[in-house]
Formats: structure tokens, sequence, C-alpha cells
């Protein structure tokens, strides 16, 4: 396929491929333990890192890596020391995190392409040293998620009774945070910052529409992702879109075509 | 005398405002049925959570197994199903089978593969509910749900299990089985129960202790026997032939 004769389309599909399985199984607990607000701010934070990066002179995707985890502590610190305040917290970390992008873009006028590429995802963007990265953080997020899988599910279904049989629910949920964090930050090469959370949400979304078991949730999730990047990297290379805004639309449409369905059988009408 | 399974001494709580808790001193002994009634809003689930160390008292002390509540580690001996089964998300897209099997994926339960599956079949069989194996918990009635629950809550074999009104939801037919099962392995298996209800008919039918929660007070009343439905009634100021018409 003329497709793959491209070195960084093949670069874009190998990183993409590795997003979207990350962040399709992250995302079914995200979903669960409603917290996509958190992936929010902890994208706006990564955006943050990015301009950080561009401005101080290091690499920024190391940038939106680092500063989405500080963020994931901050908003943990903030969620178990005030409790009540735990979405305000969110806000003005994701406010500030913007608010700190923007000042560090205007400060450093000269780099507004390259920030574009962050904003929206970018195909040939994707360096190789970013597939080192994206591999080797995605596949520990990956292995982590399998090794606390039994814990996440009970602090998922619920948080107390997850308490009361001895999981340590803080530090897996400090484990979690951060783990999320990496996801968005290595997705955010290829989806863009302001799109991941979708990335995140939306195969979640569909697999709870679908799945007849919590393990088929994972596996639905991780289907619908995958296709939606694969395909929406091949639109975006033929028709030359942003390959972050193509994918997303994709996945939203496979979340409406399944919503639709899944009415008209309520309804007995197929 | 063994340790007992439960003991608070002097525990006083507030949410902030005034106590809902003040100086409350209780014991639930191994293989007893301890059932704590009174009105809504008497604290009776925080004083069951309490004693299971998710609040943490203002004042006293709260041991499990002789234990205090903060260094205690052996969480395989208890389970907990907290009221309305708590915060459980209804879009929850796990079966019934894995919602059982997620009682053993605590601390001090290695169990995988061929044992599990075993342990989970028993506790289906032991709640009634293997039909229910494969069911989406989201797609079951209140009182079907609260039987999985059940179930996942005996699935570890723990010592002592914690019920936070579990029945509430459930039809008069399928109240009566869960507290036929519960007296069973109270009786046969010397399961120890504390147990919130609001059916005060049961509770001094089954328990051998009863504490009424009300005012900040908890009053223990053992020997079942000798107090009449009518004389808890009067303690918490409420009648029981009123509810039952409703
Ligand atoms: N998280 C909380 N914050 C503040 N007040 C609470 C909280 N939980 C319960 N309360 C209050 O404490 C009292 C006891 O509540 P609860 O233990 O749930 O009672 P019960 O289980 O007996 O119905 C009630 O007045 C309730 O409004
Ligand atoms: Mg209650």
């Amino acid at each position: 396929m003329e497709i793959f004769k491209y070195s960084f389309m093949v670069r874009a599909f190998a990183a993409g491929i590795a997003s979207a399985l990350v962040t399709s199984s992250i995302g079914v607990f995200v979903v669960l333990r409603r917290m996509s607000m958190v992936g929010d701010s902890l994208s706006h934070a990564s955006l943050a890192g990015v301009a950080a990066g561009m401005l101080f002179g290091f690499y920024p995707f190391y940038g939106a890596v680092a500063f989405s985890v500080l963020a994931a502590l901050l908003v943990e610190f903030v969620r178990a020391t005030f409790k009540r305040y735990a979405e305000i917290a969110l806000a003005v970390v994701m406010s500030a995190s913007m608010g700190a992008a923007v000042v560090m873009i205007s400060l450093g006028r000269s780099f507004n392409a390259d920030i574009f590429s962050y904003l929206f995802g970018s195909l040939m963007a994707v360096a190789e040293e970013d597939i080192k990265l994206i591999i080797i953080l995605g596949a520990f997020v990956l292995v982590a998620l399998y090794i606390l899988r039994r814990q996440l599910f009970s602090i998922a279904f619920d948080e107390e009774t997850a308490r009361v049989s001895g999981i340590p629910v803080n530090k897996v949920n400090v484990l979690f945070s951060i783990l999320t964090a990496l996801t968005l930050a290595i997705s955010v090469r290829i989806v863009g910052t302001l799109l991941v959370t979708a990335l995140l949400v939306i195969p979640a979304a569909v697999s709870l529409q679908l799945a007849r078991s919590f393990n088929s949730a994972i596996l639905i999730s991780n289907v619908v992702a995958v296709f939606s990047v694969v395909t929406g990297l091949c639109i975006s290379f033929y028709f030359d879109l942003a390959p972050g805004g193509t994918i997303v639309l994709i996945a939203s449409a496979v979340l409406f075509v399944v919503l639709i369905g899944k009415r008209r059988v309520g309804k007995g009408g197929i | 005398m063994d340790t007992p399974v439960v003991e608070l001494k002097d525990v006083s709580f507030s949410y902030g405002g005034p106590k809902v808790l003040e100086k409350v001193n209780i014991k639930v002994e191994k293989g007893d049925f301890f059932a704590l009634i009174g009105p809504n809003g008497a604290a009776k689930t925080t004083l069951m959570k309490i004693m299971l160390g998710l609040v943490v008292p203002d004042e006293g002390e709260v041991k499990l197994f002789g234990k205090n509540v903060k260094s205690f580690r052996q969480w395989h001996k208890i389970a907990y199903v907290p009221q309305h089964g708590g915060q459980i998300n209804l879009s929850f897209p796990a079966t019934v089978r894995e919602v059982v099997a997620s009682g053993l994926f605590g601390k001090n339960r290695p169990l995988k593969g061929k044992s599990l599956e075993e342990a989970v079949k028993k506790a289906l069989a032991t709640v009634g509910i293997e039909h229910l194996a494969a069911r989406l918990i989201g797609e079951l009635s209140g009182g079907q749900r609260q039987k999985v629950l059940l179930a996942r809550c005996l699935v570890g074999n723990p010592e002592v299990v914690f019920l936070d009104e579990p029945t509430s939801g459930v039809d008069a037919e399928s109240q009566q089985e869960f507290y036929d099962l519960l007296d069973r392995l109270n009786k046969e298996r010397g399961l120890t129960v504390v147990m919130i209800t609001h059916d005060i008919g049961t509770a001094c039918g089954i328990a051998n202790k009863i504490g009424c929660v009300k005012g900040g007070k908890v009053d223990i009343h053992e020997n079942t026997k000798d107090i009449t439905e009518d004389h808890i009634a009067e303690i918490m100021g409420y009648s029981i032939k009123k509810q039952r018409t409703k």
C-alpha cells in the first residue's frame, strides 16, 4: 500500500496503535470511576509541559510527560486532603495549566507551527525518538494495568468495600493517576492535547454499551480505539487533515451508530 | 473468653456539627448475631463505618479481633455489604460471576484459576443464584443485586460479615429467605453477623444482641427473648404495627 512507503506514516501507525491500546484500556477504568475530568486536566497540563519545553529548550515531549505526571500528583494530593474540593481542584489545575501554556506560547513567538502539532496531533511530527518513548511508556502502563487489574476492578466497583478487603486504595489511586498521566502524555503526539481525552473516553463508552463482561469491555474498547486510529490516520493522510480530529470523529461516529443500534434493538426494531 | 470480634470503647463522632455518636460502647463476640436498629439518620451507617475503620472517630477506641482498627491487617476475616450496594455504577459492565470473584481480590487471598472458580460457584450456590452467574450486574433487580453482594461477601469465607440494610429493595419472600440464610450461616458455621436493619420483628427473631441507635447513644439488649417487639418499638419511638401495614 502506498501509505506505508512513507516512513513517517509507518511511525504514525506504530505510535497511533500503541496510544490506542493504552488509552482505551485505561479508559474503561477512567470512565467507570467517573474521572474523565481528570483526563482533561492532565492533558492540559501536558500542553503546558510542551510549551515549557519549547520555551526553555528541552524536548517538548518530555515536558508533556513530566508536567502531566506532576499535575496528577497534585490532583491526587488535593483530592486526598480537601475531599470536598476535588472538582474545583481539577478545574483549577486545568485552567492554570492552560494559562501557563498560553503565557509560555506567547513568550516564545517563534514556535506557533510546532505547538499546533501538539494541540491537534500530527502525522509528520512523530520522530524515531518519540516512538521509542511511546512504546516503552505504553508497555509500562499496560503491564502495570495488568498487574493492578484486580485492585482497580474492586476500587471501580466500590471504593469502601475495596478498602475493607485490604486493598491499599490510596496507593493504588495515586499509581492509577500516574498511569493516566503517562497515557495522556504519550497519546498527545498523534491525537493532540485538545482531543486526547476523547480517545480515553469514547472507546470506553462504546464498550460499556456493548460489553457482556468486564474482560470483553476492555477488548471492545481496544478494538474501537485501534479501528478509529487506523482509519483516522488513513483518512487524514489522503485528505491532508489533522489526525486528532479525524480519529475522534470516527470514534464518535462509532459511538453514535452503537447508541442508535441499541435503541432500535431495545424497541424491537431490528 | 475469646477476644471480641468488634469492640468499641467510648467512641464519639461528629461530622463537624453536633455529635452523631457519643461515648458508644459495643462488644460483638464470636458467633454473635448483632442487629443494629434505629430511625433514619440515627448514625447506624456511620457506626458501622467506624467499626470498619472507614470513618475515624473523634474519640475512643475501635478494635477488630483485639487489634486497633488502624493497624488491623487481617481483612480476609471481614466482609462488608454497604447500604444501597455502595456507589455501584449500574453501567458497570461486569457479570455476576466477575463481581462475586472480586470478593477474593483483596489481600491474603491468593486464589487463582480453578480454585477461584470453585469458590465463586460455591458462593453462588450458597445464596441460590447460580442461574444468574453470566448476567450483567446492572441488569438485575434490586433484590437479586443484594444477593449477589451477599455472595461476594461470603466468597472468601469471612469470620464476620457487616451488612448495612441488606434487604432494602427486596420483596418480602426473598427477605425471609435472606434472613433464613444468614440465620443458618450463623448457627451452622458460626459466622458472626453485624447487621443494620429496619425489620425489628426479624431482628428480635434471629439476633442474640440488639443495639438500638438513637440520639447518639446505643442501647444494647442481650437476651433478645426477654424483650418484646413492642418494648423495642417504644424505645425507638415508633410503632411496628404501623410499619407493618405500609
Ligand atoms: N458524609 C457526611 N457528612 C456530613 N453528615 C453526614 C455524612 N454522612 C451522614 N451524615 C449525617 O450523619 C447522621 C447519621 O447518618 P447515617 O449514619 O447515614 O444514619 P443512618 O444510617 O442511621 O440512617 C445523619 O444526620 C446524616 O445526615
Ligand atoms: Mg444508613
